[in-house]
Protein backbone atom coordinates (compact mmCIF):
# COMPACT_ATOMS: atom_id res chain seq x y z
CA UNK A 1 0.00 0.00 0.00
CA UNK A 2 0.99 3.35 -1.16
CA UNK A 3 2.45 5.93 1.84
CA UNK A 4 -0.19 8.71 0.41
CA UNK A 5 -3.46 5.73 0.35
CA UNK A 6 -2.09 5.07 4.05
CA UNK A 7 -2.46 8.47 5.60
CA UNK A 8 -5.73 8.94 3.61
CA UNK A 9 -7.40 6.22 5.22
CA UNK A 10 -5.64 6.84 8.58
CA UNK A 11 -7.22 10.36 8.19
CA UNK A 12 -10.48 9.14 6.99
CA UNK A 13 -10.70 5.87 9.81
CA UNK A 14 -9.90 8.39 12.23
CA UNK A 15 -12.23 11.15 11.43
CA UNK A 16 -15.23 8.67 11.15
CA UNK A 17 -14.38 7.41 14.66
CA UNK A 18 -14.46 10.32 16.10
CA UNK A 19 -17.59 11.18 14.45
CA UNK A 20 -19.94 8.18 16.56
CA UNK A 21 -19.44 9.22 19.84
CA UNK A 22 -19.40 12.73 19.05
CA UNK A 23 -23.64 12.62 17.95
CA UNK A 24 -24.00 11.24 20.96
CA UNK A 25 -21.74 14.17 23.16
CA UNK A 26 -23.63 16.60 20.83
CA UNK A 27 -26.67 15.24 21.74
CA UNK A 28 -26.61 15.54 25.25
CA UNK A 29 -25.33 19.08 25.34
CA UNK A 30 -21.69 17.81 26.24
CA UNK A 31 -19.68 19.06 23.01
CA UNK A 32 -17.04 20.53 25.11
CA UNK A 33 -16.26 18.11 26.85
CA UNK A 34 -14.47 16.41 23.92
CA UNK A 35 -12.41 19.91 24.05
CA UNK A 36 -11.76 18.83 27.69
CA UNK A 37 -10.81 14.62 27.59
CA UNK A 38 -8.75 15.65 24.24
CA UNK A 39 -6.47 17.43 26.04
CA UNK A 40 -6.74 15.83 30.07
CA UNK A 41 -5.63 12.35 28.45
CA UNK A 42 -2.61 13.58 27.63
CA UNK A 43 -2.33 13.50 32.23
CA UNK A 44 -3.15 10.28 31.83
CA UNK A 45 -0.80 9.14 29.00
CA UNK A 46 2.17 10.92 30.81
CA UNK A 47 0.80 9.45 34.70
CA UNK A 48 1.06 6.17 32.65
CA UNK A 49 4.16 6.71 30.63
CA UNK A 50 6.16 7.59 34.28
CA UNK A 51 4.24 3.92 36.16
CA UNK A 52 5.81 1.74 32.70
CA UNK A 53 8.64 3.72 30.85
CA UNK A 54 7.76 2.41 27.73
CA UNK A 55 6.16 4.74 25.25
CA UNK A 56 4.82 1.61 23.23
CA UNK A 57 2.65 0.14 26.14
CA UNK A 58 -1.05 -0.44 25.95
CA UNK A 59 -1.05 0.72 29.28
CA UNK A 60 -0.50 4.14 28.03
CA UNK A 61 -4.22 4.17 26.28
CA UNK A 62 -5.74 3.19 29.75
CA UNK A 63 -4.16 5.44 31.41
CA UNK A 64 -5.65 7.87 29.48
CA UNK A 65 -9.14 6.25 29.00
CA UNK A 66 -9.38 6.42 32.54
CA UNK A 67 -8.52 9.97 32.85
CA UNK A 68 -11.41 11.11 30.80
CA UNK A 69 -14.38 9.72 32.69
CA UNK A 70 -12.30 11.07 35.74
CA UNK A 71 -11.90 14.50 33.98
CA UNK A 72 -15.57 14.90 33.27
CA UNK A 73 -16.23 13.62 36.84
CA UNK A 74 -13.95 16.04 38.69
CA UNK A 75 -15.79 18.57 36.51
CA UNK A 76 -19.04 17.34 37.56
CA UNK A 77 -18.21 17.51 41.15
CA UNK A 78 -16.74 21.02 40.94
CA UNK A 79 -20.44 21.96 39.06
CA UNK A 80 -22.73 20.48 41.84
CA UNK A 81 -20.62 22.26 44.87
CA UNK A 82 -22.66 25.37 43.14
CA UNK A 83 -19.72 27.49 43.56
CA UNK A 84 -19.35 27.98 39.09
CA UNK A 85 -21.72 27.03 36.31
CA UNK A 86 -21.15 24.31 34.63
CA UNK A 87 -19.04 25.77 31.40
CA UNK A 88 -16.97 27.19 34.31
CA UNK A 89 -16.41 23.97 35.83
CA UNK A 90 -14.98 22.70 32.42
CA UNK A 91 -12.67 25.70 31.65
CA UNK A 92 -11.07 25.81 35.36
CA UNK A 93 -10.91 21.71 35.42
CA UNK A 94 -9.57 20.69 31.92
CA UNK A 95 -6.36 23.43 31.51
CA UNK A 96 -5.33 22.70 35.30
CA UNK A 97 -5.02 18.45 34.25
CA UNK A 98 -3.31 19.64 31.05
CA UNK A 99 -0.96 22.19 32.45
CA UNK A 100 0.62 19.68 35.25
CA UNK A 101 0.59 17.16 31.77
CA UNK A 102 2.34 20.17 30.07
CA UNK A 103 4.77 20.64 32.91
CA UNK A 104 5.69 16.98 33.89
CA UNK A 105 6.49 16.35 29.95
CA UNK A 106 8.68 18.93 29.57
CA UNK A 107 10.46 18.77 33.12
CA UNK A 108 11.00 14.44 33.14
CA UNK A 109 9.98 13.54 29.80
CA UNK A 110 12.36 15.53 27.77
CA UNK A 111 14.60 12.60 26.47
CA UNK A 112 12.28 10.64 25.31
CA UNK A 113 9.72 10.87 22.63
CA UNK A 114 7.04 12.24 24.47
CA UNK A 115 7.41 16.11 22.73
CA UNK A 116 4.28 18.71 22.87
CA UNK A 117 4.33 19.39 19.54
CA UNK A 118 3.48 16.29 18.18
CA UNK A 119 0.62 15.86 20.74
CA UNK A 120 -1.50 19.12 20.08
CA UNK A 121 -0.81 18.91 16.01
CA UNK A 122 -0.34 15.33 15.25
CA UNK A 123 2.26 13.82 12.75
CA UNK A 124 -0.15 12.31 10.11
CA UNK A 125 2.48 12.38 7.61
CA UNK A 126 4.66 10.36 9.08
CA UNK A 127 2.08 7.94 10.35
CA UNK A 128 3.45 5.63 7.34
CA UNK A 129 7.10 5.29 8.74
CA UNK A 130 5.75 3.84 12.02
CA UNK A 131 5.00 0.02 10.95
CA UNK A 132 3.19 -2.81 12.42
CA UNK A 133 5.84 -5.78 12.13
CA UNK A 134 5.05 -9.07 13.00
CA UNK A 135 7.29 -12.02 13.11
CA UNK A 136 9.51 -9.82 10.56
CA UNK A 137 6.32 -9.04 8.07
CA UNK A 138 5.41 -5.61 7.75
CA UNK A 139 1.60 -5.57 7.70
CA UNK A 140 1.32 -1.98 6.86
CA UNK A 141 1.19 1.38 9.04
CA UNK A 142 0.77 0.66 12.61
CA UNK A 143 -2.18 4.09 12.69
CA UNK A 144 -4.15 2.13 10.38
CA UNK A 145 -4.44 -0.39 12.66
CA UNK A 146 -5.37 2.39 15.46
CA UNK A 147 -7.43 3.88 13.90
CA UNK A 148 -9.60 0.42 12.32
CA UNK A 149 -9.22 -0.34 16.08
CA UNK A 150 -11.11 2.55 17.04
CA UNK A 151 -13.46 2.81 14.69
CA UNK A 152 -14.76 -0.77 15.26
CA UNK A 153 -14.75 -0.10 18.36
CA UNK A 154 -17.04 3.14 18.26
CA UNK A 155 -19.55 0.98 15.47
CA UNK A 156 -19.62 -2.15 18.65
CA UNK A 157 -20.77 -0.03 20.93
CA UNK A 158 -22.80 2.25 19.46
CA UNK A 159 -24.75 -0.71 17.95
CA UNK A 160 -24.68 -2.98 21.00
CA UNK A 161 -26.14 0.19 23.55
CA UNK A 162 -28.03 1.99 20.54
CA UNK A 163 -31.25 2.18 22.54
CA UNK A 164 -29.50 3.09 25.85
CA UNK A 165 -27.88 5.74 24.16
CA UNK A 166 -31.06 7.05 22.91
CA UNK A 167 -33.08 6.92 26.32
CA UNK A 168 -30.53 7.99 28.53
CA UNK A 169 -29.69 11.03 25.84
CA UNK A 170 -33.44 11.69 25.42
CA UNK A 171 -35.10 11.01 28.48
CA UNK A 172 -32.58 9.90 31.58
CA UNK A 173 -35.69 10.13 33.88
CA UNK A 174 -37.20 7.87 32.28
CA UNK A 175 -33.80 5.49 31.61
CA UNK A 176 -33.18 5.68 35.24
CA UNK A 177 -37.03 4.46 36.00
CA UNK A 178 -36.67 1.25 33.85
CA UNK A 179 -33.15 0.56 34.95
CA UNK A 180 -31.42 2.03 32.67
CA UNK A 181 -28.69 3.77 35.09
CA UNK A 182 -27.92 7.01 33.39
CA UNK A 183 -24.36 7.26 34.79
CA UNK A 184 -23.35 3.89 33.50
CA UNK A 185 -24.63 4.85 30.34
CA UNK A 186 -22.63 8.44 30.85
CA UNK A 187 -19.23 7.42 32.01
CA UNK A 188 -19.22 4.49 29.36
CA UNK A 189 -19.85 6.88 26.60
CA UNK A 190 -17.16 9.22 28.02
CA UNK A 191 -14.42 6.27 28.16
CA UNK A 192 -15.37 5.65 24.44
CA UNK A 193 -15.02 9.00 23.83
CA UNK A 194 -11.85 8.96 25.14
CA UNK A 195 -10.44 5.64 23.75
CA UNK A 196 -11.49 7.22 20.87
CA UNK A 197 -9.72 10.59 21.66
CA UNK A 198 -6.38 9.15 22.09
CA UNK A 199 -6.05 7.35 18.65
CA UNK A 200 -7.09 10.45 17.29
CA UNK A 201 -4.47 12.48 18.76
CA UNK A 202 -1.65 10.28 17.56
CA UNK A 203 -3.11 11.45 13.86
CA UNK A 204 -4.53 14.53 14.13
CA UNK A 205 -3.37 16.03 17.65
CA UNK A 206 -5.16 16.80 20.71
CA UNK A 207 -6.22 20.64 19.39
CA UNK A 208 -7.95 19.32 16.61
CA UNK A 209 -10.20 16.08 17.70
CA UNK A 210 -12.88 18.14 19.09
CA UNK A 211 -13.27 19.41 14.77
CA UNK A 212 -13.86 15.62 14.10
CA UNK A 213 -16.11 15.08 17.04
CA UNK A 214 -18.49 17.76 17.17
CA UNK A 215 -18.55 19.31 13.34
CA UNK A 216 -19.52 16.05 11.98
CA UNK A 217 -22.02 15.47 14.06
CA UNK A 218 -23.35 18.72 13.87
CA UNK A 219 -23.88 19.03 10.35
CA UNK A 220 -26.07 15.80 10.43
CA UNK A 221 -28.20 17.49 13.23
CA UNK A 222 -29.01 20.00 10.76
CA UNK A 223 -29.74 17.63 7.75
CA UNK A 224 -31.68 14.71 9.86
CA UNK A 225 -34.43 14.44 12.35
CA UNK A 226 -33.52 10.86 12.88
CA UNK A 227 -30.97 9.08 15.08
CA UNK A 228 -29.75 6.24 12.80
CA UNK A 229 -28.83 8.53 9.58
CA UNK A 230 -27.52 11.25 11.50
CA UNK A 231 -24.40 9.47 12.86
CA UNK A 232 -24.76 7.77 9.51
CA UNK A 233 -24.49 11.33 7.88
CA UNK A 234 -21.62 12.23 10.26
CA UNK A 235 -19.43 9.03 9.62
CA UNK A 236 -19.78 9.86 5.49
CA UNK A 237 -18.71 13.45 6.17
CA UNK A 238 -16.06 12.13 8.62
CA UNK A 239 -14.86 10.45 5.88
CA UNK A 240 -15.08 12.83 3.20
CA UNK A 241 -13.40 15.36 5.42
CA UNK A 242 -10.71 12.72 5.63
CA UNK A 243 -9.66 12.43 2.34
CA UNK A 244 -10.38 15.59 0.85
CA UNK A 245 -8.73 17.27 3.81
CA UNK A 246 -5.32 15.22 2.65
CA UNK A 247 -5.95 16.15 -0.96
CA UNK A 248 -6.40 19.69 -0.36
CA UNK A 249 -3.27 19.40 2.25
CA UNK A 250 -0.90 17.86 -0.47
CA UNK A 251 -2.22 20.26 -2.95
CA UNK A 252 -1.22 23.43 -1.01
CA UNK A 253 1.45 21.88 0.96
CA UNK A 254 0.09 22.24 4.34
CA UNK A 255 -0.67 20.55 7.54
CA UNK A 256 -3.32 17.57 6.80
CA UNK A 257 -4.87 17.87 10.00
CA UNK A 258 -5.70 21.59 9.46
CA UNK A 259 -7.15 20.45 6.44
CA UNK A 260 -9.11 18.06 7.29
CA UNK A 261 -10.46 19.85 10.39
CA UNK A 262 -11.40 22.74 7.65
CA UNK A 263 -13.18 20.82 5.52
CA UNK A 264 -15.80 19.60 8.58
CA UNK A 265 -16.46 23.20 8.75
CA UNK A 266 -17.17 23.52 4.86
CA UNK A 267 -19.71 20.14 5.10
CA UNK A 268 -20.81 22.54 8.50
CA UNK A 269 -21.35 25.89 6.36
CA UNK A 270 -23.30 23.90 3.65
CA UNK A 271 -25.60 21.90 5.97
CA UNK A 272 -26.59 25.54 7.89
CA UNK A 273 -27.51 27.04 4.47
CA UNK A 274 -29.41 23.54 3.09
CA UNK A 275 -31.11 23.93 6.58
CA UNK A 276 -32.06 27.42 5.83
CA UNK A 277 -33.07 27.06 2.20
CA UNK A 278 -35.16 23.94 3.40
CA UNK A 279 -36.93 25.90 6.27
CA UNK A 280 -37.67 28.83 3.77
CA UNK A 281 -39.09 26.26 1.27
CA UNK A 282 -41.77 25.20 3.92
CA UNK A 283 -42.84 28.58 4.89
CA UNK A 284 -43.19 29.36 0.96
CA UNK A 285 -45.50 26.12 1.03
CA UNK A 286 -47.19 26.49 3.81
CA UNK A 287 -48.17 30.43 2.33
CA UNK B 1 -66.64 3.32 43.14
CA UNK B 2 -65.24 -0.18 44.92
CA UNK B 3 -64.30 -0.25 48.11
CA UNK B 4 -61.41 -2.31 47.52
CA UNK B 5 -58.97 0.67 49.09
CA UNK B 6 -59.74 -0.65 52.69
CA UNK B 7 -57.91 -3.56 52.11
CA UNK B 8 -55.83 -2.99 49.06
CA UNK B 9 -53.28 -0.64 48.65
CA UNK B 10 -50.75 -0.03 45.50
CA UNK B 11 -48.42 2.11 47.72
CA UNK B 12 -47.17 2.85 51.10
CA UNK B 13 -45.05 5.45 52.56
CA UNK B 14 -43.88 5.70 55.54
CA UNK B 15 -42.34 8.98 57.74
CA UNK B 16 -40.47 9.62 54.48
CA UNK B 17 -38.61 13.08 54.75
CA UNK B 18 -36.72 14.44 51.89
CA UNK B 19 -34.51 17.53 51.65
CA UNK B 20 -32.88 19.81 49.56
CA UNK B 21 -29.76 21.70 50.69
CA UNK B 22 -30.94 20.90 54.00
CA UNK B 23 -34.13 22.46 53.69
CA UNK B 24 -36.94 19.95 53.99
CA UNK B 25 -39.26 19.63 51.05
CA UNK B 26 -41.19 16.58 52.28
CA UNK B 27 -41.28 16.41 56.02
CA UNK B 28 -42.32 12.64 57.71
CA UNK B 29 -44.93 11.94 55.25
CA UNK B 30 -47.06 8.96 56.00
CA UNK B 31 -49.46 7.91 52.97
CA UNK B 32 -51.01 4.87 51.69
CA UNK B 33 -52.93 5.10 48.51
CA UNK B 34 -55.35 2.57 47.02
CA UNK B 35 -55.12 -0.10 44.41
CA UNK B 36 -57.44 0.63 41.49
CA UNK B 37 -58.00 4.10 41.31
CA UNK B 38 -56.94 7.06 40.37
CA UNK B 39 -55.63 9.63 43.26
CA UNK B 40 -54.49 13.28 42.71
CA UNK B 41 -51.58 14.68 44.61
CA UNK B 42 -52.40 18.60 45.62
CA UNK B 43 -50.61 21.30 46.73
CA UNK B 44 -49.39 24.86 46.50
CA UNK B 45 -46.22 25.52 44.54
CA UNK B 46 -43.42 24.22 46.61
CA UNK B 47 -45.25 21.93 48.27
CA UNK B 48 -43.29 18.81 47.22
CA UNK B 49 -45.58 17.13 45.05
CA UNK B 50 -43.12 16.60 41.99
CA UNK B 51 -40.55 15.49 44.85
CA UNK B 52 -43.26 12.67 46.41
CA UNK B 53 -43.26 11.06 42.77
CA UNK B 54 -39.70 11.16 42.05
CA UNK B 55 -38.84 9.81 45.83
CA UNK B 56 -41.63 7.14 45.03
CA UNK B 57 -39.54 6.11 41.56
CA UNK B 58 -36.42 6.37 43.80
CA UNK B 59 -35.30 8.93 41.78
CA UNK B 60 -33.39 11.35 44.56
CA UNK B 61 -32.03 10.60 47.85
CA UNK B 62 -34.37 10.64 50.74
CA UNK B 63 -32.94 11.36 54.71
CA UNK B 64 -35.55 8.67 55.92
CA UNK B 65 -38.45 6.81 55.46
CA UNK B 66 -39.92 3.89 53.79
CA UNK B 67 -41.68 3.70 50.74
CA UNK B 68 -43.17 -0.25 49.46
CA UNK B 69 -45.06 -1.12 46.52
CA UNK B 70 -47.79 -3.68 47.21
CA UNK B 71 -46.65 -7.02 44.92
CA UNK B 72 -49.03 -7.43 42.64
CA UNK B 73 -50.09 -11.52 42.20
CA UNK B 74 -46.30 -12.27 43.74
CA UNK B 75 -44.34 -10.23 41.70
CA UNK B 76 -42.92 -6.56 41.87
CA UNK B 77 -45.58 -4.20 40.31
CA UNK B 78 -44.40 -2.38 37.04
CA UNK B 79 -44.01 1.21 37.75
CA UNK B 80 -44.82 3.77 34.83
CA UNK B 81 -43.72 7.35 34.86
CA UNK B 82 -44.94 10.38 32.91
CA UNK B 83 -42.84 13.40 34.04
CA UNK B 84 -43.63 16.74 33.47
CA UNK B 85 -43.22 17.25 29.36
CA UNK B 86 -40.04 19.77 29.49
CA UNK B 87 -37.94 17.25 31.02
CA UNK B 88 -37.05 15.89 27.81
CA UNK B 89 -35.08 16.94 25.08
CA UNK B 90 -37.84 17.78 22.47
CA UNK B 91 -35.07 18.73 20.06
CA UNK B 92 -33.71 15.54 19.66
CA UNK B 93 -33.83 13.58 16.51
CA UNK B 94 -36.05 11.10 17.27
CA UNK B 95 -40.14 10.60 16.20
CA UNK B 96 -42.93 10.17 17.65
CA UNK B 97 -43.78 6.57 17.27
CA UNK B 98 -39.77 6.09 18.34
CA UNK B 99 -40.86 8.06 22.33
CA UNK B 100 -43.79 5.82 22.54
CA UNK B 101 -41.60 3.03 21.83
CA UNK B 102 -38.79 3.91 24.80
CA UNK B 103 -41.79 2.75 26.75
CA UNK B 104 -41.06 -0.65 25.75
CA UNK B 105 -37.37 -0.50 26.69
CA UNK B 106 -37.85 -1.70 30.28
CA UNK B 107 -39.08 -5.16 29.58
CA UNK B 108 -36.83 -5.14 26.96
CA UNK B 109 -33.82 -4.63 29.91
CA UNK B 110 -30.30 -4.00 28.24
CA UNK B 111 -29.11 -4.83 25.04
CA UNK B 112 -32.48 -6.88 23.68
CA UNK B 113 -33.25 -4.36 20.57
CA UNK B 114 -37.32 -3.34 20.55
CA UNK B 115 -38.64 -6.02 17.88
CA UNK B 116 -41.53 -5.63 15.22
CA UNK B 117 -44.12 -6.40 17.57
CA UNK B 118 -42.54 -3.42 20.43
CA UNK B 119 -43.05 -0.94 17.50
CA UNK B 120 -46.84 -2.25 16.84
CA UNK B 121 -47.68 -2.18 20.32
CA UNK B 122 -46.30 1.38 20.34
CA UNK B 123 -48.83 2.14 17.36
CA UNK B 124 -51.46 0.84 19.16
CA UNK B 125 -50.58 2.83 22.73
CA UNK B 126 -50.77 6.01 20.19
CA UNK B 127 -53.63 5.12 18.85
CA UNK B 128 -55.35 5.12 22.24
CA UNK B 129 -54.55 8.63 22.52
CA UNK B 130 -55.27 9.74 19.15
CA UNK B 131 -52.03 10.17 18.04
CA UNK B 132 -51.91 7.40 14.99
CA UNK B 133 -51.65 10.30 12.48
CA UNK B 134 -48.62 11.66 13.99
CA UNK B 135 -46.73 8.63 14.56
CA UNK B 136 -43.84 9.18 11.87
CA UNK B 137 -43.21 13.19 12.92
CA UNK B 138 -40.61 14.41 14.68
CA UNK B 139 -40.94 15.72 18.22
CA UNK B 140 -39.85 18.77 17.75
CA UNK B 141 -43.11 19.50 15.64
CA UNK B 142 -45.64 19.01 18.11
CA UNK B 143 -48.08 21.51 20.28
CA UNK B 144 -47.92 21.23 23.90
CA UNK B 145 -51.16 18.79 24.24
CA UNK B 146 -49.84 16.59 21.06
CA UNK B 147 -46.47 15.71 23.30
CA UNK B 148 -48.45 15.12 26.68
CA UNK B 149 -49.97 12.92 24.82
CA UNK B 150 -46.96 11.68 23.61
CA UNK B 151 -45.69 11.24 27.13
CA UNK B 152 -48.95 9.19 28.20
CA UNK B 153 -48.71 6.67 25.13
CA UNK B 154 -45.24 5.80 26.23
CA UNK B 155 -46.43 5.15 29.79
CA UNK B 156 -49.35 2.74 27.57
CA UNK B 157 -46.27 1.04 26.35
CA UNK B 158 -44.58 0.84 29.06
CA UNK B 159 -47.24 -1.83 30.20
CA UNK B 160 -47.09 -0.69 33.84
CA UNK B 161 -49.29 -1.61 37.09
CA UNK B 162 -48.85 1.62 38.32
CA UNK B 163 -48.64 4.75 36.89
CA UNK B 164 -47.43 7.94 38.27
CA UNK B 165 -48.30 11.27 36.69
CA UNK B 166 -46.70 14.57 36.93
CA UNK B 167 -49.12 17.28 35.59
CA UNK B 168 -50.10 15.05 33.09
CA UNK B 169 -52.96 18.02 32.44
CA UNK B 170 -50.36 20.77 32.23
CA UNK B 171 -50.46 23.19 29.13
CA UNK B 172 -52.71 20.70 27.45
CA UNK B 173 -56.48 22.12 25.86
CA UNK B 174 -59.70 21.09 26.64
CA UNK B 175 -60.44 18.14 24.33
CA UNK B 176 -56.88 16.89 24.96
CA UNK B 177 -57.72 16.89 29.04
CA UNK B 178 -61.32 15.33 27.98
CA UNK B 179 -59.26 12.68 26.31
CA UNK B 180 -56.48 11.95 29.07
CA UNK B 181 -58.96 11.65 31.66
CA UNK B 182 -61.09 9.10 29.62
CA UNK B 183 -57.79 7.36 29.24
CA UNK B 184 -57.03 7.64 33.01
CA UNK B 185 -60.04 5.87 33.58
CA UNK B 186 -60.11 3.16 31.34
CA UNK B 187 -56.76 2.02 33.02
CA UNK B 188 -58.79 2.12 36.42
CA UNK B 189 -61.54 -0.06 34.90
CA UNK B 190 -58.24 -2.49 33.69
CA UNK B 191 -57.63 -2.49 37.30
CA UNK B 192 -54.54 0.08 37.19
CA UNK B 193 -53.49 2.37 39.71
CA UNK B 194 -52.98 6.01 38.76
CA UNK B 195 -51.04 8.76 41.14
CA UNK B 196 -51.05 11.89 39.27
CA UNK B 197 -50.14 15.73 40.16
CA UNK B 198 -53.01 18.22 39.39
CA UNK B 199 -53.70 21.35 39.95
CA UNK B 200 -57.28 22.20 39.16
CA UNK B 201 -59.45 22.62 41.66
CA UNK B 202 -62.62 22.15 39.72
CA UNK B 203 -62.08 19.12 38.20
CA UNK B 204 -60.73 16.89 41.48
CA UNK B 205 -64.34 15.30 42.39
CA UNK B 206 -64.49 14.70 38.50
CA UNK B 207 -61.73 13.52 37.30
CA UNK B 208 -59.97 11.38 40.72
CA UNK B 209 -61.50 8.85 43.54
CA UNK B 210 -58.27 9.49 45.90
CA UNK B 211 -57.36 12.99 46.74
CA UNK B 212 -53.72 13.47 48.84
CA UNK B 213 -53.59 17.22 49.87
CA UNK B 214 -49.76 17.74 51.13
CA UNK B 215 -47.89 20.93 51.84
CA UNK B 216 -44.31 19.43 53.47
CA UNK B 217 -46.35 17.64 55.36
CA UNK B 218 -49.28 15.69 54.58
CA UNK B 219 -52.60 17.52 55.25
CA UNK B 220 -55.54 14.85 54.65
CA UNK B 221 -55.40 11.67 52.36
CA UNK B 222 -58.56 9.92 51.58
CA UNK B 223 -61.61 9.68 49.43
CA UNK B 224 -62.29 12.67 47.44
CA UNK B 225 -66.02 13.21 49.05
CA UNK B 226 -64.50 12.87 52.27
CA UNK B 227 -61.29 14.83 52.01
CA UNK B 228 -61.45 17.50 49.58
CA UNK B 229 -63.78 19.86 52.01
CA UNK B 230 -63.23 23.67 52.15
CA UNK B 231 -61.28 23.34 55.50
CA UNK B 232 -58.24 21.01 54.18
CA UNK B 233 -58.08 23.31 51.40
CA UNK B 234 -57.84 25.96 53.52
CA UNK B 235 -54.78 23.98 55.44
CA UNK B 236 -53.25 22.90 52.23
CA UNK B 237 -53.04 26.16 50.80
CA UNK B 238 -53.06 29.22 53.51
CA UNK B 239 -49.67 27.96 54.97
CA UNK B 240 -48.18 28.31 51.78
CA UNK B 241 -49.33 31.66 50.92
CA UNK B 242 -50.94 31.44 47.92
CA UNK B 243 -54.07 33.08 47.76
CA UNK B 244 -55.21 32.60 44.28
CA UNK B 245 -55.61 29.50 44.26
CA UNK B 246 -58.78 29.47 46.37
Amino acid sequence: MSASLEIQLIAALTAAGCAIPGVFLLLRKMSMVSDSITHTILLGIVLAFFAVNDLSSPFLLIGAAIMGPITVWITELLSKTKTVSEDAATGIVFPLLFSIAVILITKYAGTAHLDTDSVLLGELAFAPFDRMVLFGYDLGAKGLYISGCLLIINIVFTSVFYKELQVVSFDPVLAAVMGFSPAVVHYSLMTAASLTAVGAFEAVGSVLVTAFMIAPAASAYLLTENLKKMIFIAVGIGLASGILGYHTAVLYDVSIAGCMACWTGVFFAGSVLWNLLRKKKKSIIKQ
Amino acid sequence: MNNSAENECAVEVNRLTVAYDSKPVLSNVDLELPRGMLTAVMGPNGAGKTTLIKAMLGLIPTINGKISFSEINGKKPCIGYVPQSESADWDFPVSVLDVVTMGCYGRLGWIKRPKREDREFAMECLKKTGMEEYANRQISRLSGGQQQRTFIARALAQRADIYLMDEPFKGVDNATERSIIDLLKELRSEGKTVVAVHHDLSTVSDYFDWVTLINIKVVASGEVRNVFTDENLTRTYRAANVGNYI
